[in-house]
Order: C-alpha cells, then sequence, then structure tokens
C-alpha cells in the first residue's frame, strides 16, 4: 500500500505574487501563507521492516509590511510600519481523533493559524495576553460549557457576583488570595488577572447542583456564606 | 482593551441549548464577541476584561433575517445538532 497526497510547494510564492500584482504593490498589507501536509505509509508484509511511515510538514508565509507613511523629502520611511502578528500551530493530538487513540494515526492533526493585521493589531498591541493569544495561536478553549439547571446558575451567578465585587477593592486581594489558594490556584499579583482566573476555575467546576454545593462548602471558611 | 476567553460546547448541543450556554457564560464571564468551531467543537469567546451584559447575545443560523433592535456582533460556523453551521451572534439592542 502506498499513500502520497501532497500540496504544491508553489501554492504560497504563487498566492503572494498574485496578490502583489492586484494590489499593485501599494502601501497595502500583504499576508500568505502555504502549507503542505506530506504523508506517505509503505507496508510490505515481506520485508524485515513491514512498516514504513514518513510524515512531513512544509510550511511558508510571507509578509509584505508597509511604512504608515513616506513622507521625508527624500521619500524615505519616517515611522512605524503598519500593525501585523500572527502565530502558527501544528499539533498532533491521539486523544481526540475519531477512535481516541485506539490506533496509531487515529487522532487529529490540527494546523492553527492566526494573524492580526491593522486596526485589530493595533487595539490589542498593548494587552500583551492578547497578543500572546493570537501569536501563540492559543485560542484552544479552557473548558467545555455545559447547561446549568437554573437554580445552580442563579447560585453561579451569585458567587460571580461576590468575587467580582471583591476584586474592585484591593483591600480585599488577601482575601481573593485565599479563594485562589483554596482553588488550588496561584495568586497572581494583579487583582484584574486573580479575579479572572479565579472565575474561570469555577466555570470549569461547577457544572451541577452536587459541584455547586462542593464549591459552596469549600470556600464557606472564606466567604462566612453559602452559595 | 480585551481578555479573550475562549470556552468550548459540545458539538451535539442544539441551538437552544447553545445560546441558554451563550447565555449562562455571558453572565459568567462577560460579553460574547466570537464564534467559531476548532473542528471537534463550537468554540465561544467572551470579553472578561468587560462587565456581564444586560442583554445576552442570541446565535442565530446566518442567512435568515436579523430581528429589528439588535447589531451583529460576529459570524462563524458553529456547531448545531451535530452540524457544521454558518451562524450569526447579534446583541439585542
Amino acid at each position: 500500500m502506498s499513500l502520497h497526497p501532497t500540496a504544491s510547494g508553489l501554492a504560497g510564492p504563487l498566492a503572494l505574487a498574485i496578490t502583489l500584482m492586484l494590489t499593485g504593490c501599494g502601501r497595502t498589507l500583504v499576508f500568505a501563507e502555504q502549507t503542505g501536509f506530506n504523508l506517505s505509509i509503505i507496508a510490505k508484509s515481506s520485508e524485515a521492516t513491514p512498516l514504513n511511515v514518513n510524515i512531513g510538514l512544509d510550511r511558508t508565509v510571507a509578509s509584505l509590511v508597509p511604512p504608515i507613511h513616506e513622507n521625508t523629502p527624500q521619500g524615505m520611511v519616517d515611522g512605524e510600519g503598519v500593525n501585523m502578528l500572527a502565530g502558527f500551530k501544528a499539533a498532533y493530538d491521539r486523544e481526540i481523533g475519531v477512535n481516541q487513540g485506539a490506533q496509531p494515526f487515529s487522532g487529529d492533526l490540527r494546523i492553527r493559524t492566526q494573524f492580526a493585521s491593522g486596526q485589530a493589531a493595533w487595539l490589542i498591541a498593548g494587552n500583551p495576553s492578547a497578543v500572546l493569544q493570537v501569536v501563540n495561536v492559543s485560542g484552544v478553549p479552557l473548558f467545555t460549557a455545559v447547561v446549568v439547571d437554573e437554580a445552580t446558575e442563579n447560585r453561579k451567578v451569585a458567587i460571580n457576583q461576590y468575587i467580582r465585587g471583591l476584586a474592585t477593592s484591593d483591600s480585599n486581594k488577601a482575601t481573593l488570595d485565599l479563594i485562589a489558594q483554596q482553588l488550588k490556584l496561584t495568586p497572581d499579583p494583579e487583582i484584574l488577572k486573580e479575579r479572572n482566573s479565579i472565575i474561570i476555575e469555577i466555570g470549569k467546576l461547577v457544572r451541577d447542583k452536587d459541584s455547586m454545593d462542593a464549591l459552596s462548602t469549600l470556600l464557606k471558611p472564606i466567604t462566612k456564606k453559602d452559595f | 482593551m480585551a481578555t479573550l476567553t475562549p470556552v468550548g460546547v459540545g458539538k451535539s448541543e442544539s441551538l437552544i441549548n447553545l445560546n441558554t450556554i451563550v447565555d449562562q457564560n455571558e453572565d459568567q464571564l462577560g460579553p460574547l464577541i466570537a464564534i467559531g468551531n476548532d473542528g471537534s467543537q463550537t468554540v465561544l469567546t467572551f470579553d472578561m476584561d468587560q462587565n456581564p451584559p444586560a442583554k445576552h447575545a442570541v446565535i442565530v443560523p446566518a442567512g435568515g433575517a436579523l430581528p429589528p433592535g439588535s447589531t451583529v456582533i460576529c459570524q462563524g460556523k458553529v456547531f448545531i445538532t451535530g452540524q457544521l453551521t454558518d451562524a450569526t451572534s447579534i446583541r439585542p439592542t
């Protein structure tokens, strides 16, 4: 058996060349990318090595980042380039494939790419965590949400409002630190980041009445309240 | 600024459940700002830097008329009862 799906190595440069022609090489940001994935499986039962597998990933990214101005008397650039951030990640996960890791090739190969340009890149440029989410391609869900019954949801909203209320004053930082530690989180020097970590952890933990009861009991020594 | 918080939703969830999950997670995490999928589940992205909104976002299949008095938040492909579906998220004004 031999299987050789391939991607053309010319696709990326060709796309870039066409894009350049279409934009007339003007002051336009161009971002082009090409991914080639090659898989070769050769099975020969008569040989000492009956199964040969080769996997290759060929990745090309090209960007043309123009200056914001070209306004010196000499026609030279005097400022920053147009904003652009990009990230790429390839991962093979045997645990979430159709056959949940039962076979060597049953997992999912994920190729994720993200980029932000222009106003979008400018808006997040001052927020390192948002930049990291783009560059590290970290849009992976933090948890899988489920529908929660109404009574539990009301209790969840109440504890959320309590946590948000604490985070409005630095004088409550010590209490938030205790809650973070009780939830096995590392306290963060920034109160809003710590608040967000606690809220996300509560989102992960509370799935039904029993888990809400457990959370309320766990935090009661600190909150002095039943939620 | 924004603290983007992606949350997954199982691909088998109905549109009604998906919107209930949007409601409940906006109450916890802040306003919905993006919808999409990672190939195996729906991904909803919330902005934790903002307070939970007074009016919840609603996900509707793309192509239909949008209810009057609403603004479009974003568009994307989400799973509705297992089917990858073009959808729009809107927020009543």
